[in-house]
């Protein structure tokens, strides 16, 4: 199941986990891909800098998707600062499955914003 | 058949898909770049082999050779678009001839308040510059807006002509939704007001004649590598009565013919837009590139990629939930598709599918197509206003070369099928 065809037939055109806007949530950032206008926005519930909760929304090929999904998964119960320390070859790594290198920066969507999550802080 | 003729078809080892022999490569991106011929790969190779030197400069036989070939070149592009061999200016692409005239010509020409008119249709190419100059001079863009389905008219046209109008910018084939603009009637709706007329050919020149006096244009921009030609070259046309408008655009070596400490005078044919050393061997190919698809003839090209556009048109209709963005009257072989779900559009599938994510994204099914071997490009393709008029975020391209056969198209539709085995 770990590849990309895999996970396209379990989810289909279906929400992930974690994707769509929870009720309750502390912060919200959203990132536009500056390479393919995709956008995508994740709500936060952090408590005592530990993240509660996370969900995301938007417009976003499967990749960045299932990329979001993992990551909210990764973080969901652990430190903010885990999050904002997290990088790109964690990112790649944590799909799985091997992706060419002009899909890596639709895996790397989430992650730009994480690396903005200290500012909006 | 046409494709022995192009090297990349029968290359081994091919390492673009996965390592399999270019022969299973079915390319439908050729709106993006095309392919090149042996015939244009081996002039480029004799040329650096042969007889490579600069140009304007060589008082020996080599470098009087390369001015030949360059020169020949020249005419042999200003034949293919009926245009003065004085005309034709060599760039770097069509992207450079476009900026080269909202710089060169715009800057010098248009002053605050003036008009330019820009079709909302354009590649970033023939949009970014205008939109550059307007914000620097202070000018006001007017927009050339299609109807619903991004097709243009020309009554539309004519309701934004003004007394203020310097330039109307328009392309001559999208290269999102593949067809052609009436750009020939543009002329009559300008009448006898003094209104350049900037016409992008990029998507047009590999499959249908470009007839500068048939345009009735004063500005026409090209690059070379989409109609099988090198890269890294672009023609420019400049109609002659329009150059006395223009200032230098690049200054350098070879575009002045007095130099002091403090002034310089610069020549005063279109040859003042070449400075430096031009892409010379790219030239020389080019012009073979020309002679290719004259050797073949437009009125074969056309008959061949038009029916291989009606047969893609009537097979896409077998897919409710593909929904072609193109229109089939006038095109050339660029169609534009989404996938909207892979139920029929009316029911209870394909709404549960649009509520949740609409459809399958166009990078998703560009990288599953390309797991099959089959090239086609997805994004804005460059025309973000026009994908924001059309109400769409991005969009799937495939687009047609002559060398594309119907095994390209049962390709095409064998993996859209397993695609949406997928999401069944």
């Amino acid at each position: 199941m770990k590849t990309y065809r895999g996970y396209l037939e379990k989810y289909k055109l279906g929400k992930l986990p974690f994707e769509g806007r929870p009720k309750e949530y502390t912060k919200k950032i959203k990132q536009v891909s500056e390479s393919c206008g995709d956008g995508l926005t994740f709500y936060f519930l952090i408590e005592n800098e530990t993240i509660k909760n996370i969900g995301f929304d938007g417009y976003g090929c499967f990749l960045s998707r299932l990329s979001a999904s993992f990551l909210a998964k990764k973080f969901v119960g652990k430190p903010i600062k885990n999050l904002i320390e997290f990088d790109e070859e964690k990112t790649l790594a944590l799909l799985g499955f091997p992706v060419n290198s002009a899909r890596e920066q639709c895996v790397l969507i989430p992650l730009k914003v994480f690396r903005s999550f200290d500012v909006h802080l | 058949m046409l494709k022995k003729d192009f090297p990349i078809f029968s290359a081994k080892g091919g390492s673009a898909f996965g390592g399999k022999n270019n022969k299973d490569l079915v390319y439908l991106d050729n709106a993006a770049t095309a392919q090149k011929p042996r015939a244009v790969i081996d002039v480029i190779n004799n040329f650096y082999t042969h007889d490579n030197a600069n140009v304007h400069r060589g008082f020996y036989g080599l470098g009087e050779k390369a001015d030949a070939y360059y020169e020949e070149a020249r005419v042999t592009f200003a034949n293919f678009i009926n245009a003065k061999q004085d005309e034709i200016v060599f760039t770097k692409n069509a992207t450079e001839g476009l900026n080269l005239i909202a710089h060169a010509w715009g800057r010098t020409q248009c002053k605050e308040g003036d008009e330019i008119i820009v079709s909302l249709i354009e590649h970033h190419s023939n949009f970014l510059p205008w939109q550059f100059l307007a914000r620097e001079k202070k000018l006001k863009l007017r927009f050339w807006k299609p109807d619903q389905f991004g097709v243009l008219h020309i009554k539309d046209l004519e309701k934004l002509i003004t007394s203020r109008t310097k330039a109307i910018c328009v392309t001559y084939v999208s290269n999102v939704l593949g067809y052609i603009v009436s750009v020939e009637k543009i002329k009559e709706s300008i009448g006898k007001k003094n209104i350049a007329l900037i016409v992008d050919v990029a998507q047009a020149v590999p499959h249908v004649p470009v007839d500068v006096q048939y345009l009735r244009c004063d500005f026409l921009s090209f690059s070379v590598h989409k109609m099988y030609g090198p890269t890294g070259l672009g023609i420019l046309y400049i109609k002659e009565n329009r150059l006395h408008e223009m200032k230098p655009f690049l200054v350098g070596g070879g575009m002045a013919t007095e130099v002091s400490l403090t002034h310089a005078k610069y020549l005063q044919s279109s040859h003042v837009f070449e400075a430096g050393t031009p892409p010379i061997a790219e030239v020389v190919g080019g012009a073979e590139a020309v002679r290719y698809i004259t050797r073949i003839g437009f009125s074969a090209i056309q008959k061949h990629e038009h029916a291989l556009v009606e047969d893609i048109f009537h097979r896409f209709e077998a897919y409710p939930f593909v929904r072609v963005l193109s229109p089939k009257e006038g095109n050339v072989g660029v169609v534009a598709f989404d996938i909207q779900g892979v139920h029929p559009v009316r029911g209870r599938g394909a709404l549960r599918a649009l509520a949740t994510s609409n459809g399958v994204h166009p990078h998703d099914a560009a990288s599953l197509f390309a797991e099959r071997g089959i090239a086609l490009r997805a994004g804005h393709h460059c025309a973000m206003p026009l994908h924001t008029f059309l109400k769409i975020p991005a969009s799937l391209r495939l687009s047609l070369g002559l060398y594309n056969d119907e095994r390209d198209i049962d390709a095409f539709f064998k993996a859209l099928d397993d695609i949406k085995k997928i999401f069944d």
